[in-house]
């Protein structure tokens, strides 16, 4: 069963209150039935990916159908100066191997890039699937692959995209490769529509980011997952985050008192976590008070818990506090700077959380060894600094 | 543990140089032996470079201490790095091994791609399964292949693959997945591996083969699935039919219909032939139960829970070793036993009961002084041949576990 659990740095609090961080760890549980995966190969087929490159991007969509199950979906699209539907999405079960590799087959490479066109025109496809009552339940993503700039589309814009897309029930996994693609693009895409955003260094990666995303789909045990945050009077919520599967700022979006913090498709054995801080407001009376309701939903599955403070003038009581969660949000900020590039904006955290923690606790020592590789190096170290380590998996 | 570093002498003999491993349970250097100005790896338990607990690193690297023991007692193999000594220094243990000199597996693939030589990846395989055989002979489960346990080598002129790290392996009498276990997942382990903490599924040899067979996809394409099941042509491998079906079959997600052992999946990879060996039944006559045998099954005593003999039996009284007996067949395709005991096993053909004792088992009556001998007064054969109707008797006629053998 899914489950959430909730836990506070500062259990308790004086009456003039105090801003407590909160963790929200959930367990996805188990997948009750194997899911029907409808899955879109979004490949950028523009002049500079001839080579290595797109060769790669064909043995990446010949291993994807070595990993399909016969109820699966799977098309491809490509975009260079337009977007093409080089497969229609086509249930695996109605084709074959060798009539899909002749698809993959004429894919080359050539033109400008027009990734907008690239990505609505998947969308679109994937969408032709949505009058069947089965792809409700369907686990649904775009896997885009490209190594450059759109010729005319902003960020913003592909924000808009992107929200368009996730409100359509559609993932994106999004990956860059090479050093010339719009990082901030690639990074937006997958944060907003709910997926992960990944740097590819060399073609020999391409086949394995294809692979991964479409085993992941499969351990889905629920889509279209939410957090909501019900918050008691005077309480307000600020700087929230997921911190597993990836760091990475959530857009959280407000209604009266309650928030709603969009999550990724849960899938089995992946916790995922979200970290935020939580006003307390002041309070004379003393006790246990629920600062926040939380409930989580994602397809009729829903758990709840809530994050509670207790209210005192016990100078022992006020003075206990949980390090481990206020590093696990304050890693989590940190690892989101890093992955956007903004290596001061790192650095200055690290610097408060030496101060708070000291410099020889173990976190702190990570985040600081991720600060120096990524003001080292480049594209490859900002993407693995937003990885958190769970503990709890071992590769 | 004090730091070491590059120069120092570990037990007044072994020379440290350069750090060449390091993981999460172990840190390994390269070292010259003064006294025999031989290269070896000296490997001390990695505290402070690793991410796990204190007492976990400590007790991986017993386990791999152990394994290597175990290894080295059963008088070593090939494809399986040697232990030299064990040494405690200022109080902790070091193990002193074999140094192989290669290339880890994933590291060379990247290099050279994928293998175009099917013949190459047949080859490796076989060594392995010869590895994972000789392990399960001494009631080991590597439960840990992949490619960057594996270290390519040239021995004798040959590409030679050889394991290099055993702080997984487990015995088949540990249990499989206690709660305290940690969870190892990637597309190398079977789910009886990667999910031992909800699974009834039994950990055992075939835990083995499922791992041998995705090292040959990953030989073949350079990358793995988590996928079970796979054969390598549905992934745009251009591959010999016997290999990719040798491939599927040993991937397959239930154990029962993989290739029981590491045995039969070497002899399919020499014969280039997916087929199973030979198959023969026994009857368990006080329980009547019937039990499919491959070469290379094994019966044995049943334990809590984790890897175990093929074949288990109920045995209260522990009169029986957890791998009891072994079937398998002789180049004509003949079967026979071999025990592998401490007490014994009995075999009735046509003219009454035949003793049949592995020479460990022999060597522990006699130091207890009990009689190793047969009826006759002889030593007892190690292995037998089996006719259809013998009859197998574990630890003796009277004990009441007796299978009748049907070819």
């Amino acid at each position: 069963m899914v489950a959430i659990t909730t836990d506070v740095n500062r259990p308790y609090v004086p009456a003039d209150g105090a801003t407590v961080t909160a963790t929200v760890d959930v367990e996805p549980g188990e997948q009750r039935e194997a899911v029907e995966r409808h899955l879109l190969l979004c490949l950028d087929a523009s002049g500079s990916m001839d080579g290595a490159k797109i060769d790669q991007a064909r043995e990446g969509a010949s291993w994807v159908f070595g990993l399909l199950e016969p109820d699966d979906y799977v098309g491809i699209v490509a975009f260079d100066s337009e977007a093409s539907v080089v497969m229609r999405p086509t249930r695996w079960a109605e084709t074959s191997r060798e009539a899909a590799m002749t698809h993959v087959d004429r894919l080359g490479a050539g033109g400008g890039t027009d990734m907008y066109d690239g990505l609505a025109t998947a969308r679109d496809a994937l969408e032709t699937l949505s009058h069947r009552p089965e792809t409700d339940r369907a686990v649904r993503r775009i896997l885009l692959l490209s190594d450059g700039k759109d010729n005319s589309h902003d960020p913003p814009e592909f924000e808009d995209l992107a929200t368009e897309v996730d409100e359509s029930g559609i993932r994106i996994q999004s990956a860059g490769i090479g050093t010339d693609y719009d990082e901030e693009t690639i990074r937006t895409l997958g944060t907003t529509a709910r997926g992960e955003w990944t740097h590819l260094t060399s073609p020999g990666d391409i086949e394995a980011f294809f692979g991964d995303a479409v085993e992941r789909a499969q351990s889905v045990v629920a889509t279209d997952a939410t957090l909501e945050l019900d918050a008691g009077p005077g309480v307000e919520v600020s700087e929230v985050y997921r911190a597993l599967p990836q760091a990475q700022e959530v857009d959280v979006a407000w209604e009266a008192n309650t928030a709603v913090v969009p999550l990724p498709d849960l899938a089995e054995r992946e916790r995922q976590r979200v970290v935020l801080k939580v006003r307390a407001p002041r309070r004379e009376q003393s006790g246990e008070v629920a600062l926040a309701d939380v409930t989580l939903s994602a397809q009729g599955r829903e758990a709840t818990d809530r994050i509670a403070v207790e209210y005192t003038d016990d100078g022992e009581d006020l003075a206990e506090h949980n390090e481990s969660v206020s590093l696990d949000h304050r890693q989590t900020v940190v690892r989101t700077e890093l992955g956007r590039g903004n290596v001061e904006a790192a650095e200055t955290e690290v610097e408060k959380m030496t101060q708070i923690h000291g410099a020889d606790t173990q976190v702190v020592e990570e985040v600081e060894e991720q600060t120096r590789l990524v003001a080292e190096g480049g594209r490859e170290e900002r993407d693995r600094a937003t990885r958190i380590v769970d503990d709890a998996r071992v590769e | 543990m004090s730091a070491v570093s590059e120069g120092d002498l570990v037990a007044g003999r072994y020379e440290l140089g350069e750090v060449v491993g390091e993981g999460g349970f172990a840190k390994v250097y390269r070292a010259t032996d003064t006294k025999t100005g031989e290269t070896v790896a000296v490997k001390y338990p990695n505290y402070e470079g690793s991410q796990n607990d204190r007492d976990i690193v400590t007790r991986y690297f017993e386990k791999e201490a152990d394994t290597l023991a175990a290894v080295r007692d059963a008088g070593g193999h090939p494809n399986l790095m040697s232990l030299l000594a064990v040494e405690e220094v200022d109080g902790t243990t070091v193990l002193v091994v074999e140094f192989v000199d290669g290339y880890e597996l994933d590291s060379a693939i990247h290099q050279t791609g994928p293998l175009s030589e099917a013949d190459h990846v047949r080859q490796i395989g076989i060594d392995l399964c010869d590895a994972m055989s000789f392990l399960h002979e001494s009631e080991i489960v590597y439960r840990d292949l992949k490619p960057d346990n594996v270290v390519v080598t040239d021995r004798g002129g040959s590409v030679t693959p050889v394991l290099i790290d055993f702080n997984t392996a487990t015995g088949f009498d540990a249990g499989g997945g206690g709660a305290d276990e940690t969870t190892i997942v990637g597309p190398y382990k079977p789910r009886e591996v990667a999910e031992a903490d909800r699974t009834e599924m039994r950990q055992g040899p075939w835990s083995d083969v499922y791992s041998v067979g995705k090292i040959l996809l990953y030989l073949l394409k350079g990358t793995v699935p988590r996928k079970d099941g796979v054969d390598p042509r549905d992934f745009g491998a251009d591959c010999e039919p016997y290999l990719a079906e040798i491939v599927e079959k040993a991937t397959r997600t239930d154990y029962e219909d993989r290739y029981r052992n590491a045995t039969a999946m070497k002899r399919v990879l020499e014969a280039r032939d997916p087929t199973p060996p030979a198959q023969a039944q026994v009857r368990y006559t006080q329980e009547d139960a019937v039990y499919t045998v491959y070469p290379g099954d094994t019966i044995g005593r049943r334990h809590a829970d984790g890897p175990q003999s093929s074949i288990v039996v109920d045995d209260p009284e522990e009169y029986i070793s957890t791998v009891q007996v072994q079937f398998d067949t002789d180049e004509d395709g003949e079967w026979f036993i071999r025990d592998r005991s401490l007490n014994g096993t009995y075999v009735q053909t046509g003219n009454g009961w035949q003793r049949v004792l592995c020479p460990a088992g022999r060597r522990r009556l006699e130091a207890r002084g009990e009689d190793p001998t047969d009826r006759s007064g002889e030593t007892p054969p190690e292995v037998f041949g089996l006719r259809d109707g013998d009859l197998v008797a574990l630890v003796h006629p009277s004990y009441g576990v007796t299978f009748e053998f049907q070819a």
